[in-house]
């Protein structure tokens, strides 16, 4: 949380430390979109004088970030004032929504090719790892009831296949087990079910 | 759901409750014990509702203690999911309630009066924020200076607060930064007719960003349909009456991403 003064050039154009030139131009170009005089998003906010320093501050930001020898330069520095170490990669927070760690493994079992990951064999993953429903909800802030109709692939009370997505998601995450590898297999069941239903 | 729009309350017509037996008044003018009293059901399976004071001039002005009775209340109600639906403006009522919620929803539509408004109705809710934790008086005043943005010492962000508050007490300062970094209200664009209009929700959160080191989650845009007005007309819920409209699907995937708690990333509407 910096004033612009206090910001970094990557912070000023709201891109990652290893960001490529492509992304810094777009970024750029969107903060001059955003920061221009007839912006509707920032008149009422900023007046003249406080649109020119942010405007002057971004077009530095752009001059040495897009220039090779400059940006590897400011990086040093940056590395030097105790700024977080480059590592050519995106530093930062991990993006939220994937704060569980995704392991293949849960609870020590190998899950082979093919394994189908059901509403029963998730209970059966989820009670090895000695976690109940209640635990899994708070993890996941889905509700209880859901959660149990999920694992009783309890279709015609469960909401839109939107919703069931997000749940199944949030659910494999919360045993560390491959969110999208999970939806994928469980949502196959749903598929069937919904055919039958339509005969 | 409650409806804590206090002077003008309708959600129970959204839901086709025509003639509410208990509402928000009886809680306000003691009638009965707790507001568990007066959640009355609805005709979706689950969804209970606080139908909102009906009688205009006392419970459309409750007193402050009136008032945090009624936000203690509606801590200690056991819901999955409690939501308020708070009327416009910036009043104390307003901002108190806004702030009492864990997720904090903005809706704006983009129009240049609506999104200066809520500009001035977040600068509000944190100044406020601010007041309601400091008890330092020299502290405070300096938020009321800053509520003025003429004001002569030119105090007008919450970083200009929380620098010269650091000024007077060093901790004060740094509460109001932690303050300040846990102060993340969530977005909605409503209305949405063009590509730009997404944008706006973009842009105002970068425009926050670096003006006032708020950061804003844009968790995503409604479309503008005419089923909404036609739902309103039926007195229908417009996710129940048409489910497959666009803006259905707009206020599913966003309730999607409250429940999941997932920002909107900006390549997604690309």
């Amino acid at each position: 949380m910096r004033r612009i003064k206090d910001q970094t050039y990557y912070d000023l154009l709201e891109v990652p430390r290893g960001a490529s030139i492509e992304e810094i131009r777009k970024a750029y170009r969107r903060g001059k979109e955003i920061f221009s005089s007839d912006s509707m998003a920032v008149y009422s906010l900023l007046g003249p004088a406080e649109l020119e320093g942010i405007n002057a501050a971004m077009d530095e930001a752009y001059r040495v970030l897009t220039d090779e020898r400059l940006r590897s330069e400011y990086d040093r520095k940056l590395n030097g004032s105790g700024e977080g170490v480059f590592s050519g990669e995106a530093v930062g927070p991990p993006p939220r929504g994937e704060v569980y760690p995704v392991r293949e493994e849960a609870a020590g079992i190998p899950f082979p090719n093919g394994f189908r990951f059901s509403g029963s064999s998730l209970r059966g993953i989820r009670e090895s790892m000695g976690l109940d429903l209640k635990q899994i909800s708070q993890k996941t802030k889905i509700n209880r009831q859901n959660l149990a109709w999920l694992e009783e692939e309890s279709f015609e009370n469960l909401p839109a296949l939107v919703y069931i997505r997000g749940f199944i998601t949030e659910y494999a995450k919360a045993l560390n087990l491959d969110p999208h590898r999970v939806a994928d297999s469980y949502l196959a069941s749903y598929h069937q079910w919904q055919k039958a239903r339509k005969g | 759901m409650i409806d804590t729009d206090l002077g003008g309350a309708n959600i129970h017509t959204f839901l086709g409750l025509s003639f509410p037996q208990r509402t928000l008044s009886d809680f306000i003018n003691k009638k009965v014990a707790g507001i568990g009293d007066v959640v009355v059901e609805t005709n979706i399976p689950n969804l209970g509702l606080v139908v909102g004071a009906q009688d205009l001039l006392n419970a459309a002005n409750p007193k402050e203690p009136q008032k945090w009775k009624l936000i203690r209340h509606i801590h200690s109600l056991d819901f999955d999911y409690i939501i308020l639906d708070l009327g416009a403006g910036n009043s104390f009522n307003v901002l108190d309630f806004f702030l009492m919620s864990e997720n904090e929803i903005l809706v704006v539509t983009p129009e240049p009066t609506c999104i200066e408004n809520t500009y001035r109705f977040i600068k509000s809710a944190f100044f406020r924020k601010v007041k309601r934790v400091i008890s330092h008086h020299g502290v405070k005043e300096i938020v009321d200076l800053a509520m003025d943005q003429r004001n002569e010492r030119g105090i007008r962000t919450p970083f200009d607060i929380i620098e010269v508050a650091g000024e007077i007490d060093k901790s004060i300062g740094l509460r109001l930064e932690q303050e300040l970094e846990s102060f993340k209200p969530k977005l909605i664009v409503n209305q949405v007719r063009t590509k730009g209009d997404v944008d706006i929700g973009f842009s105002m959160r970068s425009a926050f960003l670096k003006y006032f080191g708020i950061s804003m989650d844009y968790l995503g845009y409604i479309v503008y349909d005419n089923d909404v007005w036609q739902s309103i007309q039926r007195r229908r819920p417009l996710v129940l009456e048409f489910p497959q409209s666009r803006a259905s699907k707009c206020i599913n995937e966003i309730t999607l991403k409250l429940i999941i708690d997932k920002p909107f990333l900006f390549n997604s509407a690309r």
